[in-house]
């Protein structure tokens, strides 16, 4: 039971890897190609540092607490009431990333494949799933990701793969024909993106070997970079700069024409969607109802699966009118948002960390009475 | 409602607690949704805050 309820290192880089690619290898290229043109692919490949600078902040500051939940280190370092105000604060932050994910769901499927069909059937068919994926095990997560993270990014490489004969390389072009400042202004929206792996925190508590997954996470984000780049580069080399196009890897699919006989393969891009948005909404939501057990120290969070899912859908519903709202908020308030919960206070911790000179290793600082294995054990009840 | 019985017969004040004030909240924003009401949007309340930020940092970098 006790080794039932942990995660691998390499199901924290798979879920990692497809939580934000879900939806970052769909955004990214039209939001890059707007702000970069066609020098977009020097911007993805720019991220890679600061990237890697987010996932040394965060697992640093996990491994400082190996024997407490992250939520919990934040009382260690700032204090009992402090850190319960943070982490409620962090709550806020995932709902609304995660009601944000779900309406862009919305709004892809209504715009792409099942535009008469309302929204609340397509919530409802997301949601009843990952209400189903949570509420058994929070293993499940991982062993989902085991199956399903090869499916969602086997069929990036598939699409890039049969996509050669269409490609014109020429389209990338002069390279750099514009300000470097230019290049790099787009700099902030993928690595915010990347920057995600704030919510795999949560589960490193529940991994077998909390360094090697912290070493995982390190190759989850170069993974991501490289299948980002891919993308960006494939839209390129198809469409050129594709400033006019909403969702230019979506378009990318039915470009794909093998022969005559091999085309119109979008599906596939949906199929990848509708995988990664239901690994990343699962993720994210498990993420939230863990730091609600953690911090009001509950004794599990399956009874929180469906009304924490109520909130989802109605905060979906009403935070967004339309699709350029959710446009607006991915380029211009969400970079600074999400690099605020994702870089700016978790530098600020462990820096106060490191001045207290506080870490978690003895056993008079695991979290609550019990030993952090009974915790773990306890999780998935 | 389906939830709540077992937390009963188990005396989990505490978790019952939490999940009444996570339906209160789901059912309040979506009557609020349902009946048109205005309430405090939090997008709005995050493009209050950073929206200010993004525009100094276009400004430094155009």
């Amino acid at each position: 039971m006790l080794k039932e309820s942990k995660f691998t290192p390499r199901q924290i880089m798979l879920l990692y890897m497809v939580s934000v690619m879900g939806t970052a290898n769909f955004f990214v290229p039209a939001a890059t190609a707007e702000l970069a043109g066609r020098d977009g692919w020097l911007s993805i490949i720019a991220i890679t540092l600061p990237s890697l600078f987010i996932v040394f902040i965060l697992t640093t500051l996990a491994l400082r607490y190996p024997n407490v939940p992250f939520s919990i280190s934040f009382e260690r370092i700032i204090g009992k009431y402090p850190g319960k105000l943070l982490s409620l604060l962090y709550i806020f932050f995932m709902l609304v990333v995660n009601a944000s994910i779900v309406r862009e769901f919305l709004s892809f499927i209504s715009t792409t494949i099942l535009p008469q069909t309302p929204h609340g059937a397509n919530a409802l068919g997301l949601l009843i799933a990952v209400c189903f994926l949570l509420r058994k095990d929070l293993s499940v997560v991982g062993k989902v990701a085991d199956i399903l993270a090869y499916i969602f990014l086997g069929s990036f490489l598939v699409i890039f793969l049969l996509l050669i004969n269409k490609f014109q390389f020429q389209n990338i072009l002069p390279i750099l024909d514009r300000d470097v400042v230019q290049v790099l202004k787009p700099l902030i929206v993928p690595t915010v993106w990347n920057g995600e792996v704030i919510f795999l925190i949560y589960y490193l508590f529940y991994c077998d070997n909390i360094q090697k997954a912290a070493g995982k996470l390190y190759l989850g984000a170069v993974g991501i970079v490289f299948f980002k780049l891919l993308m960006i580069t494939s839209t390129i080399w198809v469409f050129g700069e594709a400033q006019n196009l909403r969702l230019p890897v979506f378009s990318i699919g039915t470009m794909i024409n093998v022969a005559n006989f091999v085309r119109n393969l979008d599906a596939i891009i949906i199929i990848a969607w509708v995988t990664g948005i239901f690994i990343k909404v699962s993720v994210f939501q498990g993420a939230v109802l863990l730091s609600l057990r953690h911090s009001f120290r509950l004794n599990n969070y399956r009874f929180l699966v469906l009304p924490s899912l109520f909130i989802i859908y109605a905060l979906a519903n009403s935070m967004f009118r339309g699709t350029n709202d959710i446009t607006k908020f991915l380029l211009v308030s969400w970079p600074y948002f999400g690099l605020t919960f994702e870089l700016v206070i978790p530098a600020l911790l462990l820096i106060i960390s490191f001045i207290r000179g506080d870490k978690s290793g003895s056993s008079n600082n695991n979290y609550s009475s019990n030993s952090s294995s009974d915790v773990r054990a306890s999780a998935t009840n | 409602m389906y939830e709540l019985p077992p937390l009963i017969k188990q005396r989990m004040w505490r978790e019952i607690c939490a999940f009444l004030m996570l339906l209160a909240l789901g059912v309040f924003l979506s009557m609020a949704q349902a009946l048109d009401i205005n309430i405090p949007n939090p997008v709005q309340a995050i493009e209050y805050i950073f929206q200010p930020v993004s525009e100094w940092v276009d400004n430094v970098l155009s």
